[in-house]
């Protein structure tokens, strides 16, 4: 698990994490997300042991990560711009890897060659930004970590590599047990992967929670009712639109609740609705609050 | 649970070395030319003349020759350790570089000491396979000392750790890569830069101010070790040209070596506090910045200051006026060295909204102690020790030692006309320099130099500075000095001498008549005439100005003996055994004057009859 608390970091001054807290079990896909400057990155580099914080605890399994090689031994972290030796191929940086981290497998990084069909030879400044990300995947699922941690990992990569990639990061949560802790400014991006989500801001924490939660907390109906009935009572309905006789609500509460309460207006028809991450979190904190909206959109 | 410390990384180690091993061939191509190549491209030079007996001595000198690689071995060390250190400790300076190393399971220490073992270790791996070729190379020439060749490997080994501890340790206190070069560099010449920077500013500020040698420049590595050259010394009973050989800074470099391990640790401390968010920084350590600017500051406004007088106003501008100039240039660098330091910290030219407190503090304080330099607050200016203080004084740069009372006194008398003439500084057109030293009962070494001016009035005038200086030089003390040398005038030690007439001709030509004389010739004229002259004070004056008095006393002709104790001994420290008399025919001078008439053909003139033939300057 990886707990993060009142974390603060300042850079001549400037508060770039302010009281973070932020909770990640075992297992767990965690999709960070926040606009340019919320301190994702800030954040993802104290994990990763780089920084120092000014106050606050970062641990990783009740241990301390700064300057602790036990546990940076267990975390892979690919960073939005990955660094290469010059003159580097993919194979010296593996070897690299390979005389540093103790759990790395080469036969993982044999087997993973072919899913991602880059030359293991070939110079890093002879590859484009997208293979030079893919071959950071590469790189850091040979280490066998516990914990990865993901900077804005899929920029660069096409449709078809992002799927790819994510495919092999799930497979090795569900084969391992592996935590991810992947960050982005884009909520869209990170739906269909993740099982945890947080929102920051501003180096602040504005809301976290398992994605199931969430789900199972707000419902989004579709339904047309006849002329002159109302909508019935006891529904705690976070957002409505109406044209003519047909209400669209965002209700607070279970599918089941929320459609037997409405069966009770005896509608022409309810359809319940998929909800987008995005949805979910505008309308569950206030309903268009515009800073909210701002940050996801 | 914290792992253990260990403190190195093999996968470090082999990436580095992997990527720079160039860095350390060129190293080791670089002390293969300074060393083996080197004496070996000499020697063969000197051994074509191997049937010489001179030779012979270069053979035997070739302990000396190894020695003297030393200033070059420094040099490389110099310049090495500090391309090392950028290549080793690189990873300090680039963010996603830094944000690599610090995310893998090691420890800051352990990258640190694995980038100093790795970045060290080839530099002295190169030392001992150079140290080993040099032994082949010279394993035919006869009189390789051991012990010399031993010393030259502990020159170039401790030289290198010296070298890159202290860049190791600059490694730590920036985080840009090319501040580090330079802060090295400043580092290593720092102290003799600033000492000198002051040193001239006093000049102008001071009246009299004068030095003896520098005393901070043991903090400046480079320019100590440069300044080191070798020793020699004649073995006593041994074959003429035998000598033993020394580097008198084996000691300092022993000091440097054990100075370098420290820095080296400190710059262990610094990257383990360091925050890795400074790479880029131009100052890595926080607290260090304020330090950074004020230093910066202090040195821009001496350094500026001291340019400015010593490139466009020296030998224009003396006294006050040069003062002024002075105090008006501090401020000027001041600013330069804060707000420069300002933008390189800041990374922007937008540096002056703030800061103008320290600056202004920073001028008032540099103004003040030039005011009181100015102003003689510490007394220097009026100093003169007491009498009964002083065991010697010496007043040229013969280092000579005089101990009479009678001579103390005159140079006391001389010294308090030269402060007598302090107002007149600034008008000083013709001017001779004039150092006087005291050497004290109680070990103390008091100095001062003075432009002493050289005016016609004041050379007609015999109460003024120039007339007692003429005084001081003609005592009976200073007469024998020049007349009596340190090496004794015998048939042995006699190597030449000989008679100069040197003058005009019709033509307008410089011409000159020689007679060189003989042993028996150079000692009667010595024993018989020259000595009992000078003590009738009538042969070895000195005048300090030319007027008609003195020119129609001097004539045109000189003789000189010149002496060595050993006469075949040609060794580098040669000039240590010698001495020359070189005394001027006055018209006074009778026995000499006699001798020469009725032994060479030269006719003495006066330098009065020269200019009145001839016209010109005598």
């Amino acid at each position: 698990m990886i707990e993060v608390r009142k974390l603060c970091k300042k850079f001549d001054g400037f508060a770039a994490l302010d009281g973070l807290d932020i909770t990640v079990p075992d297992g767990a896909v965690y999709g960070l997300v926040g606009p340019n400057g919320a301190g994702k990155s800030t954040l993802i580099r104290h994990l990763a042991g780089i920084l120092r914080q000014d106050g606050g605890e970062l641990l990783f399994d009740g241990e301390p990560v700064f300057e602790n090689p036990a546990v940076k031994a267990r975390i892979a972290y690919i960073p939005d711009d990955a660094f290469y030796y010059p003159g580097a191929s993919v194979k010296d940086m593996m070897q690299f890897y390979r005389r540093i981290y103790p759990s790395f497998s080469s036969e993982r990084f044999e087997k993973l060659g072919g899913a991602f069909g880059i030359a293991p030879e070939r110079p890093f400044r002879r590859l484009s930004k997208g293979m030079k990300k893919q071959a950071a995947f590469w790189l850091a699922l040979s280490v066998c970590p516990k914990y990865i941690l993901l900077d804005e990992p899929l920029d660069g990569l096409d449709p078809v590599m992002r799927r790819h990639v994510m495919k092999l990061l799930l497979a090795d949560v569900a084969e391992n047990g592996t935590t991810v802790l992947v960050s982005s400014h884009n909520l869209r991006e990170l739906e269909d992967v993740c099982d945890h989500v947080g929102i920051m801001n501003k180096g602040r924490m504005l809301l976290q929670r398992p994605l199931s939660e969430l789900q199972d907390r707000t419902v989004k109906v579709q339904l047309a009712l006849p002329e002159g009935r109302k909508l019935p009572e006891g529904l705690d309905i976070l957002h409505s639109s109406v044209t003519g006789s047909l209400y669209q609500l965002i209700v607070r509460g279970s599918t089941g609740e929320v459609t037997n309460i409405l069966s009770t207006a005896e509608p022409f028809f309810i359809d319940v609705l998929p909800m987008s991450l995005e949805e979910i979190f505008i309308y569950e904190l206030g309903g268009g609050d515009s800073e909210v909206r701002d940050i996801i959109l | 649970m914290k792992s253990g410390i260990s403190f190195f990384n093999r996968g470090i180690a082999l990436n580095l070395l992997k990527r720079f091993w160039p860095l350390w061939t060129t190293y080791l191509a670089t002390l293969l030319f300074v060393f083996p190549v080197n004496i070996l491209s000499k020697l063969s030079w000197e051994l074509n003349w191997a049937f010489d007996s001179s030779a012979v001595y270069e053979i035997y000198a070739v302990n000396g020759y190894i020695l003297r690689t030393g200033r070059l071995v420094f040099l490389a060390s110099f310049v090495f350790a500090v391309l090392v250190a950028m290549a080793v400790f690189g990873y300090l300076y680039d963010q996603r570089c830094c944000g690599l190393m610090n995310s893998l399971p090691l420890r800051r220490e352990t990258v640190y000491s694995t980038a100093f073992i790795t970045g060290l270790a080839p530099m002295l791996a190169a030392d001992l396979l150079v140290w080993l070729a040099a032994w082949l190379v010279l394993s035919g020439v006869p009189n390789v000392g051991a012990d010399y060749m031993l010393q030259w490997l502990a020159m170039s080994v401790m030289s290198n750790i010296a070298f890159f501890g202290m860049a190791s340790f600059c490694a730590g206190l920036t985080g840009s890569i090319p501040i580090l070069p330079a802060l090295y560099a400043v580092l290593n010449v720092a102290a003799w830069l600033l000492e000198a920077a002051v040193r001239s500013l006093l000049d102008v500020l001071v009246y009299g101010y004068a030095y003896d040698g520098f005393v901070l420049s043991w903090l400046s590595p480079v320019v100590r070790l440069n300044s080191c050259d070798v020793e020699s010394e004649q073995i006593e009973g041994a074959a003429e040209w035998a000598c033993t050989y020394s580097i008198p800074c084996f000691n300092y470099l022993i000091g440097f070596c054990i100075a370098g391990i420290v820095l080296a640790v400190l710059g262990l401390l610094l990257v383990r506090r360091r925050r890795m968010e400074v790479a880029g920084d131009v100052v890595a350590v926080g607290w260090l910045k304020p330090a950074f600017k004020y230093c910066m500051a202090v040195g821009g406004a001496l350094t500026f200051a001291c340019a400015v007088y010593e490139c466009f106003f020296n030998y224009v501008l003396y006294g006050v006026p040069a003062a002024l100039l002075v105090i008006a240039m501090m401020p000027v660098g001041a600013f330069i060295g804060f707000f420069g330091s300002e933008m390189l910290m800041q990374k922007s030219l937008h540096v002056f909204t703030k800061g103008w407190k320290q600056y202004i503090s920073i001028c008032c304080c540099l103004t003040l102690l030039a005011l009181c330099a100015e102003f003689d607050v510490a007394g220097y200016e009026k100093r003169i020790p007491d009498f009964d203080d002083i065991e010697y004084v010496s007043v040229d740069n013969r280092a000579g030692k005089e101990t009479q009372p009678e001579t103390i006194s005159l140079c006391r008398e001389l010294h308090q006309k030269l402060i007598d003439d302090k107002a007149q500084e600034s008008g000083v057109q013709n001017f001779s320099s004039v150092p006087i030293n005291y050497y004290l009962k109680d070990g103390r070494h008091i100095c001062r130099l003075y432009k002493m001016d050289c005016s016609d009035e004041k050379k007609a005038d015999p109460d003024s500075a120039v007339g007692a200086l003429n005084k001081l030089y003609n005592c009976p003390e200073l007469i024998s000095e020049r007349v009596c040398p340190s090496v004794p005038v015998t048939k042995n030690t006699i190597i030449s001498a000989g008679i100069i007439a040197d003058g005009g001709s019709p033509e307008g030509h410089y011409r000159y008549d020689t007679v060189n004389l003989t042993q028996e010739q150079a000692l009667d004229l010595y024993y018989s005439c020259i000595l009992p002259d000078s003590k009738e004070g009538t042969i070895g004056l000195l005048f300090c100005f030319d007027n008609e008095e003195v020119l129609k006393r001097e004539t045109n002709v000189n003789i000189w003996i010149e002496l060595a104790l050993n006469p075949r001994y040609n060794g580098p420290d040669a000039y240590k055994y010698c001495a020359t008399v070189y005394v001027t025919l006055l018209t006074d001078s009778s026995r000499t004057l006699e001798w020469i008439l009725g032994s060479t053909s030269i006719e003495p003139m006066t330098r009065y009859e020269l200019q009145q033939l001839y016209g010109g300057p005598a």
